[in-house]
């Protein structure tokens, strides 16, 4: 179980304010990821899902539980080692891209490397472009480019750094549904071809059904998973829990 | 690390335009008033008619004040400079022509300083230091300070320039570190979801921290040097101005070296290096989970303890320099802890500001009516950081302009007011001539008529606990007219008897002099020109406290001035007497006033130039904060166009904004100028009022809001060019 997961959870509690107006963002939650492996976490509005993304990527610390990263566990480590795990274990893909707005795309792509203070790899770096189908940008700014393109700038900076886990928030929150089925389509590619473990956050059915497992949340607590199952099976679940009831 | 520090700084040109010129003005500023005051210290007055004579040798102009207890070793001395010019004995010359060394030694006749030529191969700072301590009471100049002799008036200018240098210097550091660091800090803060993102990616909150020490470092490197460059041209056509205003005579030549330079560049280095940390402080202290928040939270007002320690320290010295300004200082030096006193208010308001603005926007109705009102006053509640940041400089602008300026314009007018009530004389003469008083006395018409000449003098014995190093001033007068032509009021003895060594002063001063003196007792006064006479007490005299000063007779007086015969005739005469026949000059009260107040004014004048720099200064981090705060707002508005609001809308909320944070401005400015006019007025004119034109008040406001306006607008206008939908799609 250990060597197969790439990040699992056990236990993780996290409880935010104090005393009487205290809330329970996650109440117990024990999961593993396996690797090379696509997830989606799904849940209603305030059931959790970001505060979980946080906590097994080691933005946020839970208040109780512990967290293994890669065989590593991360809730006990210290600020530091931990930015440096996160910059070279880690991938991150946010809703809003994200991107620094003064860097080209080859830029923002290489900056996690340059943080870590490791050289760019050339050829790894025009593989990793050439994926993400952006080799004719590569000196343009984040600015002159898509909704589309951007997102699939910041899956290259996931990606370079060959991270163990790559975490992303709403991926295609921001996109049209087309260019939402090309930036799904890309990381399942990444998962496929290049072994990628990706954990995602998302609130559309259709995405989700791009992942081999959807895992659902409600009130902190994992509900219930399906193993690749269908856009209507997931939409029918996620009725279930009153998602489009309440959000 | 460096990379992306350079490629953020070409990006983000507005944000570090702003605070490259905040840094490039700063230094220059500071930087030229360090080159005055070097000027000053240095005093290089370079020989003209008497170049020929490698060697001077003048009389000791420096007064070592007389100690309370010439036996204690412990006290500290003062030493003042003379102001009238210290004329050689007549047995100088030949003790000085004695010395080995000296080939030649002649009097010059004008400066009354003597002329060495020294013998060939002899070093001429020995043979100066030789003189200097074989001859006493002399004093010898060599190289670019031999000018002195001809011009001895440069020696009291220097003090007046270090002053000046000094006391707009230390402002000028002190709202240069204020610009830089809210302009710096407000930059940082416009970055913190750039920043928080870096932390998500792996960033350490120490590689941010150097990210923008490295950009801080290049722009402060480039500005203060630029800042340099220019310094000295700002300090040459400043001292121009400060000579033209006759603060210093312009023989002195202006020097700026590097010593002012360096400082000025450490104080803005410094001061931005300690700026952006602390703003960088909060941001690498937040987790990076904010980065993943889906809108940039408007950036939370900081109340810190840090903050309201340093406050309360600013708003005690505030009260102290007012209480200062009040009861000890002289009405003449009062602008110095009263100028200084604003600013300490307002940086102290400045401190509370966030905490400060969001009560009063808490606190106010719904002023503005209307489509745009709503949303401006929303926003102003909610945007309490970016509105304290613009309120500051708005109140450092017209609190320092109000407070100066009109502590200019009571300065002025309290003085001449002072100077028109001493005065009972209709006319007065000059120049004087030998024998014009018996001419005025014969003209039919004239009741009354005294000389007049004014010098400074110091108490020697018994030890004056009140005297200063700046000394008394004194009168000299004729006893036969100087009651119809000057207003004083005699308390004891009478001013008939002021004939030959005798004198009249305070009756409260005389008390605290020795164990107190009275009429009949006699004290030893130094004079202008160093001689010391025993004068017996004749009268004492009821004076306002603050205007102490010893009256002489004209006779007595006259010869231990430089120019050795009194200033003008004070004269008392029935309407339509006809003094033009004397062949002296001729002024009535009025034309008399008038020239008082004009000269007043010409040493105002200077201090409106100082102040206007200053001024102008601040108006820079003015505009930057609009500019800047308002360009990041950006996609804000075209979310709000895409909600339906026409540009026209977005503009008049702007403008709504922009008012709300003028007047809160205005307001705050105005308390802090008030809370260090009142001390200042009663200091100076007695009463809590400060005079002056109202216009000056309502220029500063109307600056104010056009400024503000316009650092608005324009940015406002430049964003919303982009159609909304385009900028509302990008990040």
């Amino acid at each position: 179980m250990e060597s197969t997961d790439a990040v699992s959870l056990e236990a993780v509690r996290k409880t935010y304010g104090k005393d009487g107006a205290a809330v329970e963002a996650l109440a117990g939650v024990t999961i593993g990821f396996r690797r090379g492996t696509m997830t989606a976490i799904m849940g209603p509005s305030g059931s959790g899902k970001s505060t979980f993304l946080h906590c097994a990527a080691g933005l946020d610390r839970p208040t109780s539980g512990s967290v293994t990263l890669d065989g590593r566990e991360i809730t006990a480590m210290k600020e530091k080692a931990l930015t440096r795990l996160r910059r070279q274990r880690i991938g991150f893909v946010f809703q809003g891209f994200n991107l620094l707005p003064t860097l080209t795309v080859q830029q923002n792509i290489t900056l996690p490397l340059r943080l870590a203070g490791r050289r760019a790899d050339h050829t790894l770096v025009t593989q990793v472009i050439a994926r993400v189908g952006l080799t004719t940008r590569t000196h343009h700014l984040p600015g002159e480019l898509s909704g589309g393109q951007q997102q699939r700038v910041a899956i290259a900076r996931a990606l370079i750094t060959q991270p163990a886990v790559t975490f992303a928030d709403e991926p295609t929150g921001a996109l049209d549904t087309r260019t939402a089925l090309e930036v799904l389509a890309l990381m399942r590619e990444m998962v496929r071809d290049a072994g990628q473990t990706i954990v995602m956050v998302t609130h559309d059915p259709v995405a989700a059904s791009h992942a081999d497992r959807v895992v659902f949340l409600a009130d902190g607590k994992l509900v219930d998973q399906l193993d690749q199952p269908g856009a209507d099976a997931i939409a029918k679940r996620m009725t279930h829990l009153g998602a489009w009831g309440r959000s | 690390m460096w990379r992306l520090a350079m490629s953020t700084l070409r990006l983000r040109l507005t944000a570090f335009t702003a605070a490259f010129l905040a840094m490039l003005v700063g230094t220059s500023i500071v930087a030229a008033c360090g080159g005055l005051m070097e000027t000053g210290i240095r005093l290089a007055v370079p020989p003209q008619r008497l170049a020929a004579a490698p060697i001077l040798v003048t009389g000791d102009q420096i007064y070592e004040l007389p100690k309370a207890n010439p036996a204690d070793d412990e006290e500290d001395t003062e030493s003042a400079v003379l102001p009238e010019l210290v004329r050689l004995g007549t047995d100088t010359l030949p003790q000085v022509t004695a010395i080995p060394g000296v080939r030649q030694a002649t009097t010059d006749r004008r400066s009354g300083a003597i002329m060495v030529h020294p013998d060939p191969d002899t070093d001429i700072t020995t043979l100066a230091d030789l003189i200097e301590n074989t001859v006493p009471g002399t004093v010898t100049l060599t190289g670019d300070e031999r000018g002195l002799a001809e011009h001895p008036q440069a020696r009291s200018g220097r003090e007046n320039l270090i002053v000046i240098a000094a006391v707009f210097g230390g402002t000028a550091v002190m709202v240069a570190m204020f610009v830089v660091a809210t302009t710096l800090g407000l930059s940082v803060q416009q970055r913190h979801r750039e920043m928080a993102l870096l932390r998500a990616i792996g960033a350490t909150a120490g590689q941010i921290r150097r990210m923008v020490l490295g950009e801080t470092l290049a722009v402060s490197a480039l500005a203060t040097l630029l800042g340099c460059l220019f310094a000295p041209l700002l300090g040459h056509r400043l001292y121009g101005r400060l000579a033209d205003g006759g603060v210093i005579p312009p023989v002195v030549e202006f020097h700026q070296g590097w010593i002012p330079a360096l400082a000025a560049v450490a104080v803005s280095a410094l001061t931005a290096l300690i700026a952006v940390l602390t703003a960088v402080r909060g941001t690498t202290l937040a987790r990076p989970t904010e980065a993943l928040a889906g809108a940039a939270a408007p950036g939370r007002p900081t109340g810190g303890p840090l903050r309201r320690t340093l406050a309360i320290i600013c708003f005690a010295a505030g009260c102290v320099l007012g209480l200062v300004s009040v009861l000890f200082m002289p009405a003449t030096l009062v602008s110095s802890t009263a100028g200084p006193a604003v600013l300490v208010w307002a940086i102290g308001l400045a401190l509370i500001g966030p905490t400060l603005t969001k009560t009063i926007t808490k606190a106010l109705p719904w002023p503005f009516p209307g489509l745009a009102g709503y949303p401006a006053i929303v926003n102003a509640r909610a945007r309490t950081a970016q509105m304290a940041a613009a309120i500051t400089p708005i109140m450092l602008a017209t609190g320092m302009a109000t407070a100066n300026l009109y502590m200019q314009t009571t300065q002025v007018d309290a003085a001449t007011a002072a100077y028109t009530a001493g005065l009972r004389a209709d006319t007065v003469l000059s120049p004087v001539t030998p024998g014009l008083l018996e001419r005025v006395r014969a003209v039919p018409g004239v009741s009354a008529a005294s000389e007049h000449v004014t010098s400074t003098g110091f108490v020697e014995r018994p030890h004056d606990n009140w005297q200063r190093e700046d000394g008394w001033p004194l009168h000299g007068v004729t006893a036969e007219g100087v009651e119809q032509t000057m207003t004083l009021k005699v308390t004891a003895g009478s001013l008939t008897d002021l004939r030959g060594d005798t004198v009249a002063l305070a009756a409260e001063h005389a008390r605290n002099i020795g164990d107190g003196v009275g009429v009949g007792d006699t004290i030893t006064l130094r004079l202008g020109d160093r001689a010391a006479v025993d004068l017996r007490i004749v009268a004492l005299l009821a004076v306002e406290t603050g205007s102490e000063q010893f009256i002489l007779p004209a006779d007595l007086l006259a010869p231990h001035t430089t120019a050795g015969v009194p200033d003008q005739i004070l004269v008392r005469a029935a309407p339509g007497t006809d003094l033009s026949t004397l062949g002296a000059n001729a002024q009535d009260r009025t034309a008399l006033s008038a020239v008082y107040g004009a000269q007043q004014q010409t040493q105002a004048w200077v201090n409106y130039l100082l102040i206007a720099m200053i001024i102008a200064y601040t108006m820079i981090s003015l505009v930057n904060t609009q500019v800047m705060t308002t360009a990041q707002r950006r996609r804000e508005f075209a979310l709000q166009r895409l909600t339906g609001f026409t540009r026209a809308q977005i503009m008049r909320m702007t403008g709504l904004e922009s008012l709300l944070v003028t007047a809160i401005g205005v307001l705050l400015g105005t308390v802090a100028s008030m809370i260090s006019l009142i001390p200042f007025s009663i200091a100076v004119a007695g009463s809590p009022l400060p005079s002056g034109p109202v216009w000056i008040y309502l220029t500063t406001i109307a600056a104010a809001v056009a400024l503000v306006l316009a650092a608005t607008w324009a940015p406002a206008w430049t964003v919303m060019r982009t159609r909304p939908a385009e900028v509302a799609a990008t990040v």
